[in-house]
């Protein structure tokens, strides 16, 4: 099977005063069709940038500076931005964390979901395009569709702005969804309906998902493959469970020993010492080195993705080597 | 380093209410209705000496209100707090520059908590100052061994708050909190805004300085398993009322109240899990303006008999020190 979304080689860079920010540098991913890819991260990882530059919506100055993004075979990264204009939205839908910024706070939330309609994909009738808004609504599990249709996004709570969101994003029936923290600024009750609706979603449409989110128990239970971010390059890849239960990246060790799990409730945290690095002054080696009790001459040259097993790699110079050191690295 | 009544519970508080009125302004406008906000409405709650009492809850139950009420910077309308034995209810604004330096709070946010203009040393100074009227000097040794007690240098005395990263910051929050030596300390979502790694480092500290320094805590979360990793017993609310207080082991365990099962069974985790067997919880939080009669929960409980939706069920011992506020209780 190949891929629907690959990204090879991405680096997008942000000049500051203070020097130039590497975001991303140096992103491999592969998104296979129909599948929940949960992409996670602490701040600063690069996970909501690597998307924002498959979107195109990079803000200036920062840009894409190298690297390839292939969607469905098309290139989105090339010279031309119109080819790849034309499947954002349309195959291409994003939704963002606070509904409550993204949402035009002036404008009835069926009036938003009928522009998003008109500008990607025009029906052949207003009535038509009306019928579908409202389909959307009820699609996404809004109550009275016909009355909320008319109303402004303040008049909706948090959970329900979230639905608003996904209803304009899946509008013109995308092939791929971006879900930029599509849950984190929602309580937990109304995390798991959301979620639960987009898995539903999923299926129902045959849609691909990729979740970017900081909560590894999210992804967990939502997606199949994940992809773990640190300081602008993915660290780990692999199947969900693989990855959670059999860790081969340090970083990804650490950000499982410091999560607070309700089915790990006997384990004592264990917190990853230090601070992420500055992404303005990356030396050519691992970049998790300097907080990692594994660190050895071999991390101070750069680190290439390895093989651990099949579909499941990791940026560590042990990966695939000897698994039991890396868990045996913890850190007392 | 407690004094007085010294075998009571640390903070007793009985029949709290806090009442907002809605009647007038934006809110109401809004919400197209007049009336009476009832944040908190006939909360029970004992706080013992040297324990951490965790506090979880959804948005607008009424948690970071009871820990304003407690420290009475907002009035109570109803009910009594005893701190250490003593009414403090109505105590008069020296009485309570006194207790304010036994009775602490870190706050979530820690990029808003801080004076941007000042130096760490003026931020961590101030409790001293105001509450035992130290002067700079005599403050500044107190100043010092507590930045150093929270993980930070000397160094960092003189740097401002911007210079600092969010977690350092935090640090800084919880040195300003713990420099007067109180005894009893709030943590509004003290982790909240950090990233996991960090968030751990955090929590580690807290525990740290809760034994070294003999404190009471009541931290407050609206993560299930942050509360649960820290907590020795923990109080569930919702609604402006807590709903079941027991050992956190019980509540995580053995839940007895419908909605604190419900809580529960929306928080994702990282074992593996069937997901079809969670009871999953429908629709949001009435509005504390019109709360349902009865039972507060009903509405939404899957078990709601006809004594639900007419008789409010008040939180009483269904075993040893394990408190619930449902009339099915007994029978899980």
């Amino acid at each position: 099977m190949s891929a629907l979304l690959t990204i090879r080689g991405l680096a997008t860079h942000f000049p500051t005063q203070l020097g130039l920010v590497k975001a991303v540098d140096g992103v491999d991913l592969d998104v296979m069709p129909g599948e929940c890819l949960g992409v996670v991260g602490e701040s600063g990882s690069g996970k909501s940038v690597t998307f924002l530059s498959v979107l195109g919506l990079v803000r200036a100055p920062g840009r894409v500076v190298a690297g390839s993004i292939r969607f469905d075979g098309q290139e989105l990264a090339g010279p031309d931005p119109r080819a790849a204009r034309a499947l954002r939205g349309r195959a291409i839908a994003v939704t963002l964390q606070d509904a409550g910024t993204a949402l035009n706070p002036s404008m009835t939330v069926g009036n938003q979901i009928l522009e998003s309609l008109g500008a990607h994909d025009p029906g052949p009738s207003a009535a038509d395009r009306r019928r579908r808004a409202l389909d959307m609504l009820r699609l996404v599990g809004i109550p009275e569709p016909e009355t909320r249709f008319e109303d402004f996004p303040h008049q909706f709570s948090g959970g329900m702005r979230q639905r608003v969101m996904l209803a304009i994003a899946l509008a013109c029936r995308p092939r791929l969804l971006i879900a930029d923290e599509p849950t984190s600024a929602l309580d937990v009750t109304i995390q798991a309906q959301v979620l639960d609706l987009l898995a539903e979603l999923r299926a129902r449409l045959g849609m691909t998902v990729v979740l970017i989110t900081h909560d590894l128990g999210v992804v967990a239970e939502h997606c199949d493959r994940v992809a773990v971010m640190y300081a602008g390059q993915v660290v780990e890849c692999g199947p969900t469970r693989q990855v959670i239960d059999l860790p081969s990246h340090p970083y990804t060790r650490g950000l499982l020993d410091s999560t607070p799990d309700l089915s790990r409730l006997d384990r004592k945290l264990r917190p990853i010492e230090g601070q992420v690095p500055e992404l303005i002054a990356l030396g050519a080696h691992c970049r998790f080195r300097d907080r990692c009790g594994l660190a050895e001459p071999r991390c101070d040259s750069a680190v290439a993705m390895r093989a651990v097993d099949e579909g499941h790699s990791a940026r560590c110079v042990r990966a695939g080597e000897d698994q039991r050191s890396v868990r045996a690295g913890e850190t007392p | 380093m407690t004094s007085g009544a010294s075998d009571g519970p640390l903070v007793e508080v009985q029949g709290l209410g806090k009442s907002f009125a809605a009647r007038s302004g934006l809110l109401a406008r809004l919400l197209r209705r007049g009336g009476t906000i009832r944040a908190l409405d006939g909360v029970n709650l004992s706080i013992r000496r040297g324990e951490t009492l965790g506090l979880i809850g959804e948005s607008g139950c009424g948690k970071s209100t009871l820990a304003r009420v407690l420290l009475r910077l907002q009035e109570p309308s109803a009910g009594t707090i005893r701190f250490d034995g003593e009414d403090i209810t109505a105590a008069d604004r020296n009485r309570l520059r006194q207790l304010r330096r036994r009775m602490q709070i870190v706050f979530q946010d820690p990029y808003a908590a801080l004076n941007p203009r000042q130096t760490v040393e003026q931020i961590v100074g101030l409790p001293l100052r105001i509450a035992q009227r130290l002067g700079r000097e005599a403050a500044r040794p107190h100043v010092a061994a507590m930045i150093e007690r929270v993980g930070l240098k000397r160094t960092h005395l003189n740097r401002f708050p911007h210079q600092f990263s969010g977690g350092q910051r935090q640090r800084i929050g919880i040195a300003r909190a713990l420099v007067a030596r109180p005894d009893f300390v709030i943590c509004d979502e003290a982790v909240s805004a950090l990233d996991v790694s960090i968030q751990a480092q955090i929590l580690g500290l807290l525990q740290e300085l809760r034994r070294d320094l003999g404190l009471t805590y009541l931290f407050i979360s609206h993560n299930l398993a942050v509360v649960g990793h820290v907590s020795d017993r923990i109080a569930v609310m919702y609604l402006g009322e807590v709903v079941e207080l027991a050992p956190a082991r019980a509540v995580l365990a053995a839940p007895r109240h419908p909605y604190t099962q419900s809580l529960l069974a929306a928080v994702p985790r990282l074992a593996a899990r069937d997901a079809a067997i969670r009871p999953k919880l429908a629709g949001e939080p009435p509005s504390p303006i019109a709360p349902p009669p009865g039972c507060r929960f009903h509405p939404r409980c899957a078990k709601a008999v006809d004594s639900c939706r007419t008789t409010r069920p008040t939180l009483r011992d269904i075993s040893l020190d394990h408190a619930v506020a449902c009339h099915l209780a007994d029978n899980p």
